[in-house]
């Protein structure tokens, strides 16, 4: 094992928990708000990267600008489920909520295959043709790019977290919404408007993927599964601790792969999870709902 | 109307039938089932496969079905879960008495199938998977006309040993860790170090692994200039795209329907499918004079050529077929220990198939003792996957040692 491979492994392994973060943060920022776990936030993730195949082949855009032409459609699909699915469920037993929302997912394969079949589509991009080297490093330039527009929209949330007057609504809904609702914020409102732009966001991660990912119809249950063990490391409901965890998984994911080299490498990451999870219950920094 | 007319349309109306195709089929319909996986993470082979099964069809109907009886095969969905597989051929056996069934199932699901189709005492013909160790267990009911890991192993080290004659070949591995790309890949590291070629390294991944990198750069520094490489489509598509970024440019030897997919070129740059002379140990390639057919009529109807996993169960149909007619002439029910008797006497040439097989002939353990691969290799800018090897069926000559 050479330190090269090592670093090579941890560097492309931290760009991409930069990309996990951002889809991750979405999951987080709904759970923290509504309290509800979405079990489709991967499938809602796919939907966005057919979109953004759909674009980039019409009109020529690179992924990462499709991704941002896709957050109004998004958005709007965001609104649809919501009202539709999860608003009825807002409150309901954590078991409602997850038969709901697998039930989801499901139907968003199903449509997915249907509508697209089972053929793997990408975004063909000379950008992977022309990496990075930091020695004998290779920075890929589509996970640098992608990582580096995730990085500025998580840093955007962040920022309307902690200097809006939204923010702090959608803050104070997080931390107890019967006194939000009592201080005259319109928690309703804050909910519907909290998961809509977390689906938009979904959008912009959908464009950071495709810069070098593909997409399938099954391919949004990986990022479920993913996004979940994010939160949960993360400690539920914590933002800072979700995008700690993401990069601490993005790393931990590609270094077990490098070192392990077997098929025994997701289950080496499952096991530091389950560690992590012992360890720090509630999430990382500590600042989570215990699991 | 004079009679001259009425005379000229009662003549014509009379040879109408013998003016159409002449052995298009008619009566009663045999309908046979076939399982594959329509959805679920595999569903990529298996809407191939129903592909190629629809053509199938039409082609043995238009030339006089069964016996002049129109064949028709229903296709099932089996999700690629060994689990859906038990549900379907339990549905198939029991309730539906399916005398036979044709089987476009990935290992996992073969094996599931075979184990019930056993139990059941009904022909389970696979046209799919290529484990080996099936054809080990000692089956009664499992036939298997698809080649083998062992086959697969065998051509690319011979294909890796005419390489090494012309120039210093140091071979890696590189695979994804299900029983299938492991699986052969067990059998070609077997295969090589019988021979006494040395491997510079090993790498595996998990298919759904999203970052290549690491593994790739693995095979890289060990300073490997051929590499023999199992996967899937999309591992397969990350990880050219990996070599890419690291400008590592080996002699690839693929295994698998993952090189070998017909749809790589769209999905990776060209001018790199090409600087890595991507070839792939196959079961099938549209180039093959005997496959035109075949290819004319997917090409027409689906605008694409066809992939290995399209011919898989086109093949199975026509053996299927022969298994059939081998009943019906001998004046025999069409049930399952009279068809289990046909299989064992189906012997269909090599010019009569759309595969690379010298024959489709079954041993004592279902095996088929004509199954061979060929090796087929992308060239002129990735615009066409031609024949290169072996050289009894090769088009052209394969690209030399970088």
């Amino acid at each position: 094992m050479s330190l090269e491979l090592l670093l090579q492994a941890a560097v492309s392994g931290f760009l991409m928990g930069g990309i996990y973060a951002l889809i991750a943060l979405a999951l987080a920022l709904v759970f923290g708000v509504m309290g509800v776990l979405n079990f489709a936030h991967g499938d809602l993730l796919m939907i966005g990267m057919y979109g953004v195949v759909l674009v980039s082949a019409a009109t020529g855009l690179s992924p990462f600008l499709a991704g941002i032409v896709m957050v109004p459609a998004m958005m709007a699909i965001g609104w649809v489920v919501f009202v539709l699915l999860i608003r009825p469920i807002v409150g309901s037993a954590p078991l409602v909520q997850a038969q709901l929302t697998i039930g989801l997912s499901f139907v968003i394969q199903s449509a997915a295959l249907l509508w697209f079949g089972a053929d793997l589509f990408n975004v063909p991009s000379e950008l992977a043709a022309s990496p990075i080297r930091l020695g004998a490093i290779v920075i890929s330039l589509p996970l640098l790019i992608g990582f580096v527009v995730a990085l500025v929209a998580s840093g955007l949330l962040a920022w309307f977290l902690s200097a809006t007057v939204w923010g702090y609504r959608v803050r104070a809904t997080a931390e107890d919404p019967v006194m939000a609702q009592l201080c005259g914020v319109p928690v309703q409102r804050v909910q519907r408007w909290v998961f809509v732009c977390a689906t938009g966001s979904l959008a912009i991660a959908a464009g950071c993927l495709m810069g070098f990912y593909h997409v399938t119809p099954v391919v949004g249950l990986q990022f479920s599964v993913l996004s979940l063990l994010i939160v949960v490391l993360g400690g539920l409901g914590d933002l800072r601790g979700a995008m700690v965890a993401a990069l601490v998984l993005g790393v931990a994911e590609a270094l077990t792969s490098a070192i392990f080299n077997s098929a025994s490498a997701p289950a080496a990451l499952y096991v530091l999870f389950g560690a992590a999870l012992l360890l720090k219950p509630h999430g990382l920094l500590g600042r989570g709902a215990a699991v | 109307m004079n009679r001259f007319v009425q005379a000229a349309i009662g003549l014509v109306v009379a040879m109408a039938p013998l003016m159409s195709s002449p052995a298009r089929a008619e009566g009663e319909e045999v309908a046979i089932p076939a399982i594959t996986a329509m959805s679920g993470s595999t569903a990529v082979l298996g809407q191939d496969a129903q592909k190629g099964i629809e053509i199938a069809v039409e082609h043995i109907n238009a030339d006089g079905g069964i016996n002049g009886r129109p064949l028709k095969i229903q296709v099932y969905d089996t999700q690629g879960e060994p689990g859906v597989v038990r549900q379907v051929m339990e549905r198939l056996t029991r309730m539906e008495r399916a005398p036979i069934i044709l089987g476009c199932e990935v290992s996992a699901g073969t094996s599931a199938a075979a184990q019930f189709a056993e139990q059941a005492g009904v022909p389970y013909l696979n046209s799919s998977a290529v484990s080996a160790e099936l054809l080990e267990r000692g089956y009664k009911w499992y036939f298997s006309d698809q080649i083998t890991a062992d086959s697969e192993a065998a051509t690319v080290v011979d294909f890796v040993e005419h390489l090494m004659t012309q120039g210093e070949v140091v071979p890696a591995l590189l695979y994804e860790d299900s029983p299938r790309g492991a699986g052969t890949i067990e059998r070609v590291e077997a295969l090589l170090k019988d021979r006494g070629i040395e491997i510079a390294a090993s790498a595996s991944y998990s298919r759904s692994d999203r970052n290549l990198l690491p593994p790739v750069k693995r095979v890289q520094t060990s300073g490997a200039n051929v590499v023999i490489w199992a996967g899937y489509t999309e591992d397969v598509v990350a990880g050219l795209q990996a070599m890419q970024q690291l400008d590592f440019k080996p002699y690839i030897v693929g295994i698998g329907g993952g090189p070998g997919d017909v749809r790589i070129p769209q999905l990776v740059d060209k001018g790199f499918i090409e600087a890595v002379n991507l070839s792939t140990a196959d079961y099938f390639n549209p180039d093959m004079e005997r496959a035109q057919r075949f290819v004319k009529s997917y090409e027409e109807r689906h605008g694409i050529v066809p992939s290995s996993y399209a011919s898989m169960c086109y093949r199975g149909a026509y053996t299927l077929k022969a298994a059939l007619e081998k009943t019906l002439e001998a004046g025999k029910e069409l049930t399952p220990e009279n068809l289990r008797g046909a299989l064992i006497e189906v012997d269909i040439p090599g010019e009569q198939l759309i595969s690379p097989f010298s024959r489709i002939k079954f041993d004592e353990h279902g095996r088929n003792i004509g199954a061979q691969n060929l090796i087929a290799q992308w060239k002129d800018g990735a615009t066409k996957k031609v024949t290169v090897w072996p050289p009894e069926v090769a088009v052209e000559e394969p690209n030399p040692l970088n």
